[in-house]
């Protein structure tokens, strides 16, 4: 039994709420840095090597919208939810909630 | 290299896994946010960004093909997503190449059946063997073995390194020596063999002369270049103008034939002639790449 967490086992946890963190942070407009640090913010830290292809991907399936803009000379992507990714974010909403319910009866058990 | 070039360089890197669609745009994106990284960071550590912490951030983002991967949707379980084409590719061009050495069978008189269930069949070891070696290599590089750290590289590297060159001009000077006298070393040869690798006699007063002066000019090119210890873009043009005489000369042996007496060697020797030819064509084509500059796309406001 080990007493450490396993970061590995910790960073595949993780790695289950990424879509739902990164859907949540898009309701209004933003470019992979800013998403990057918005997420920061709120202790999430994702790895940039994920995160920007992780947008493409979600853009490619048809749940997000994006534009080129071009702030202080410097052109970026934006990226905002479209209607299929609002009703996609309300989805995964419901299923983590439901989870964590789950979860935590199941862990109140398990201290009982 | 400067950090500007070693992200242009990653970001090469990354793309040339990708779609051709995809990568203008993709690129660009990715240089833009790896170049705000890159600033973040010096400015957190109050200097201005440098060479090694460009590549320290790059590493720790990823290796390229890995990064590309991620961009890529699912494929079969078998292959990483940025090898799909690759392995098509090396799949079906072995295919057609056993098919086409052993096809001309069947016209002349072997039936298509016979055909089909031996070497026609029979190909289909090249797609799976290139599976095995994907799936052998995946298990390596998940026991952390294979595990390779991303460095920059420039498309085309002018300098070259003057020991290695020496083996290959000793080594080239060689072969063509040997190719001089092969009329003279095929006689001494056992058996049957001087009457079937008998050259045609119109072959090698002309054609023989040509192909002699043609690598004559070729190591002397690559005996400038030597001697430089660098390519510069007159050794290039002239090298490709060598490289295109080559494939005119080549071109004519194959269309007209009678570089031998015997027609099954002259047969067998026009179909190698014809590879020959592909690998200069491809080797004319890689030097000619240049990297590609990434656009702003359509999109940009």
């Amino acid at each position: 039994m080990q007493e450490v967490p396993s970061p590995k086992l910790e960073l595949e946890m993780r790695r289950g709420v990424l879509v739902l963190a990164v859907l949540s942070q898009l309701k209004k407009p933003q470019y992979g840095y800013s998403l990057r640090q918005a997420l920061a913010h709120h202790d999430l830290p994702i790895e940039e090597g994920t995160l920007y292809p992780l947008l493409r991907r979600l853009e490619g399936q048809g749940y997000l919208q994006s534009e080129w803009r071009t702030d202080d000379g410097q052109p970026r992507r934006y990226y905002q939810l479209n209607a299929q990714g609002e009703t996609l974010l309300g989805q995964l909403t419901a299923s983590w909630q439901a989870l964590n319910a789950s979860l935590r009866g199941l862990l109140k058990e398990e201290n009982a | 290299m400067n950090p500007q070039e070693i992200i242009e360089a990653y970001v090469r890197d990354v793309i040339r896994h990708l779609p051709h669609r995809d990568r203008n745009e993709t690129g660009f994106e990715l240089r833009g946010l790896l170049t705000e990284m890159l600033q973040e960071q010096a400015q957190q550590q109050g200097t201005a960004p440098t060479a090694s912490m460009t590549l320290d951030m790059l590493r720790r983002f990823g290796h390229p093909s890995e990064v590309a991967q991620r961009y890529l949707p699912a494929v079969p379980a078998f292959l990483p997503g940025n090898q799909l084409r690759p392995f098509l590719l090396v799949s079906l061009t072995g295919m057609a190449l056993q098919w086409a050495l052993t096809l001309p069978a069947v016209f002349a008189g072997q039936s298509i059946a016979a055909w089909w269930f031996g070497p026609g069949l029979g190909a289909f070891w090249i797609p799976g063997f290139v599976v095995m070696f994907s799936l052998l290599e995946r298990s390596l590089k998940l026991r952390g073995l294979f595990h390779s750290q991303w460095s920059p590289r420039g498309l085309q590297t002018d300098r070259v390194s003057r020991p290695v060159w020496t083996v290959g001009l000793v080594g080239f000077a060689l072969a063509v020596l040997m190719m001089v006298f092969l009329p003279t070393l095929i006689q001494s040869l056992p058996g049957v063999l001087p009457a079937v690798l008998a050259f045609h006699p119109d072959f090698l007063p002309v054609q023989g002369m040509l192909a002699v002066f043609l690598w004559t000019a070729s190591f002397a090119i690559h005996t400038a270049v030597w001697r430089e210890g660098r390519w510069t873009i007159l050794t290039r043009r002239m090298d490709a103008a060598t490289g295109v005489g080559f494939l005119l000369l080549l071109a004519s042996w194959v269309i007209k034939g009678n570089i031998f007496l015997q027609p099954a060697t002259d047969e067998g020797a026009r179909f190698w002639l014809v590879l020959v030819m592909v690998l200069i064509l491809w080797d004319l084509l890689q030097q000619s790449i240049r990297p590609r500059v990434l656009h702003p796309p359509k999109a940009v406001k």
